[in-house]
């Protein structure tokens, strides 16, 4: 007996379109790569950092890899991957080939997908943000609920971002912040006119952090314990990872899933839909069928299948993606100055901003603090001997504020993926190039950013901009119809690719534009959605 | 060649770095140094002047460097 879903993909979206649709009473059949590391990140102490760093002769094995790349951040893909999280990307490059002199993905092929190693930020997106994207806002309202209460968000309802990134009265009550980022919001409470004339507003951002446990069958997780070793591993499941859905699924006999295989073609027939996987160890193919399929392999990935499926070799597809930069700079007040040692080590603030020459638009930002990356990280970036830089980074290391910004993303000629053949199968070929009202429009968020920043006493160091595509945020590859702009492969309004009518899109692939505050939450309240349709849709009645 | 990029540490160095901060024995030594806003400035200004004191003869070492990488390479 088939299942009545097959969904491919375990990451964000794959992961929340399988547990909507096992509660709504389907069979589900999942299906991935699902690389995992559980050796490395089992060898992680559940300790404090700076206890760690003085006790643990294998902290090498964790804190450091051997083959850690020593070109500049600017050119890294995947610069902020530790040893622990080094198996999210594996094999990545040579299963999911790109090619391109513009744009470099990450992609990954992990149990979890890049859920297993993202920085867990959950900002909604408001009401035109989500009109703009081509999605439904008062469902994906009901369905932010739905992810929120499922996996765990801490966030402020009382901050001056509120209002812009949290729709839920379902999260949990905001993680602490720590000495740094409580130094800046004492500054932004005195400059907080100021900034609010220019457009600029800040406060601890949402995210999918607990700070009360989480108990249900099959699954616990915990507080977390502000040992800042987030970067490194899952100390008590605080942090939402994918994979712990599916593990929570697993226990449920509805729910099969499948994994080591790569999808290569989705092939729809009158009843049903067959899936051709490939063994990524053996290489041998094999099929699986289901009434109807959810395609959630992230938005790169299910263009390149659907692409495949339906022979559209060298057909033009569009491509969003953020933008990203940082800021590097050093909070005048904290230089010199002890911190506590207690803290997370995910963002510790969000701001927003909200300039004139953006015409209504937000660019985020996620304030970071830095310490548990470890001093030889900046060394490697200083003009300096070693030694000197190491010096350099522990002066700064107390108030060493990095800023990660995101700006906003439009579709663009010049922003495309292709199938294209290659040796022995085929590629994603990309473009995506900046043109010069782009590149401008950048440049001004960087300035005003910057200017905010400076009045939070937060001095800017250097500048790092990124290569296309370094964000990690993907969308817009198989569009939903719209009457401006055209697709040779689009989504209708229920995300059912156009032309079919079992096959759905459940990540972001589907989008109309891309904000630039983080879309994962989005992605899950958005996969939920889907799977509601999927399942609805088999059994014929109306969506509740 | 961007020259700040000539003056970034080698790997070897980095390497060596990570080594002795991984190292519990040497823990001590790689923590945050909090000594006040003032001689932090002080300090940082006195490590800028002296990485660019000795900038010319480690761009002189990393260009030869790389001239015997090269006919090594060559050859």
């Amino acid at each position: 007996m088939i299942s009545d879903l097959l969904i491919i993909g375990s990451g964000p979206a794959g992961a929340q379109a399988a547990k909507a649709a096992i509660d709504l009473g389907a069979t589900v059949t999942l299906v991935d790569c699902g690389a995992d590391d559980a050796l490395l990140r089992n060898a992680v102490p559940d300790e404090p950092f700076p206890k760690i760093r003085r006790t643990d002769p294998a902290q090498r094995n964790y804190f450091w890899s051997v083959n850690e790349a020593t070109e500049p951040v600017e050119d890294r893909r995947g610069a902020h991957l530790t040893p622990p999280r080094n198996f999210v990307t594996e094999r990545a490059e040579e299963l999911l080939p790109v090619t391109s002199d513009t744009f470099m993905p990450l992609q990954s092929l992990a149990l979890g997908g890049l859920g297993a190693a993202w920085g867990a930020g959950c900002p909604a997106f408001e009401r035109f943000e989500l009109e703009a994207a081509g999605l439904p806002a008062s469902e994906i309202h009901r369905y932010y609920d739905d992810v929120i209460r499922d996996i765990g968000v801490s966030a402020a309802r009382e901050d001056d971002t509120a209002p812009f990134v949290i729709t839920s009265d379902s999260v949990q009550r905001p993680a602490d912040i720590d000495t740094n980022a409580q130094c800046i919001m004492s500054n932004y409470s005195r400059m907080r006119g100021q900034l609010d004339r220019l457009g600029f507003v800040a406060g601890r951002p949402p995210l999918a952090l607990l700070t009360n446990g989480i108990q249900r069958d099959g699954l616990e997780r915990l507080a977390n314990p502000y040992f800042d070793m987030d970067f490194y591993g899952d100390s008590r499941r605080s942090i939402y990872r994918p994979r712990y859905t599916i593990e929570e699924l697993s226990k449920n006999p509805r729910f099969r899933y499948i994994n080591g295989v790569l999808v290569q073609t989705i092939r729809e027939h009158h009843n049903e839909v067959e899936v051709t996987l490939e063994d990524t160890t053996t290489g041998s193919a094999s099929h699986v069928s289901a009434r109807r399929v959810i395609v959630a392999a992230g938005a790169l990935n299910s263009a390149r299948v659907l692409l495949r499926s339906r022979a559209m070799y060298g057909v033009r597809q569009p491509l969003l993606c953020n933008t990203m930069t940082f800021l590097v700079c050093t909070n005048l007040d904290m230089l010199g100055r002890p911190a506590d040692d207690r803290r997370h080590s995910l963002a510790q603030l969000l701001a927003l901003y909200s300039p004139e020459h953006r015409g209504g638009e937000r660019i985020a930002a996620a304030v970071y603090s830095y310490r548990s990356l470890l001093n030889v990280r900046l060394a490697m970036e200083f003009p300096m001997p070693a030694r000197l830089g190491a010096l350099a980074a522990r002066l700064l290391s107390t108030s060493l504020t990095i800023v990660g910004i995101h700006h906003p993303e439009k579709r663009a000629n010049t922003k495309w993926i292709a199938l294209r053949s290659a040796d022995g199968g085929d590629a994603l070929a990309a473009e995506y190039v900046l043109d010069a009202d782009e590149r401008g429009l950048i440049q001004k968020d960087l300035s005003g950013i910057a200017r905010c920043f400076r009045k939070l006493r937060c001095l800017p160091l250097r500048v790092v901009t990124t290569p296309p595509g370094a964000s990690i945020h993907y969308a817009g590859t198989i569009p939903q119809e719209s009457a401006g702009e055209k697709a040779e492969l689009q989504a209708d309004a229920r995300a059912r690719l156009a032309g079919s009518r079992r096959i759905y899109l459940g990540d972001s692939a589907t989008w109309r534009a891309l904000p630039a505050k983080g879309p994962t939450l989005t992605i899950m309240a958005n996969a939920r959605r889907v799977a509601s349709y999927a399942v609805a849709d088999e059994r014929a009645v109306s969506v509740p | 060649m961007n020259v700040l990029r000539l003056l970034t540490p080698s790997k070897a160095s980095i390497e060596r770095l990570a080594q002795r901060e991984t190292d519990p024995r040497c823990a001590a030594r790689f923590d945050p140094i909090t000594i006040g806003p003032i001689l932090s400035i002080c300090a940082l200004c006195a490590l800028a002047l002296l990485a660019i004191l000795i900038a010319p003869l480690r761009i002189l070492a990393t260009a030869i460097r790389l001239r015997n990488r090269q006919r090594s390479d060559d050859i």
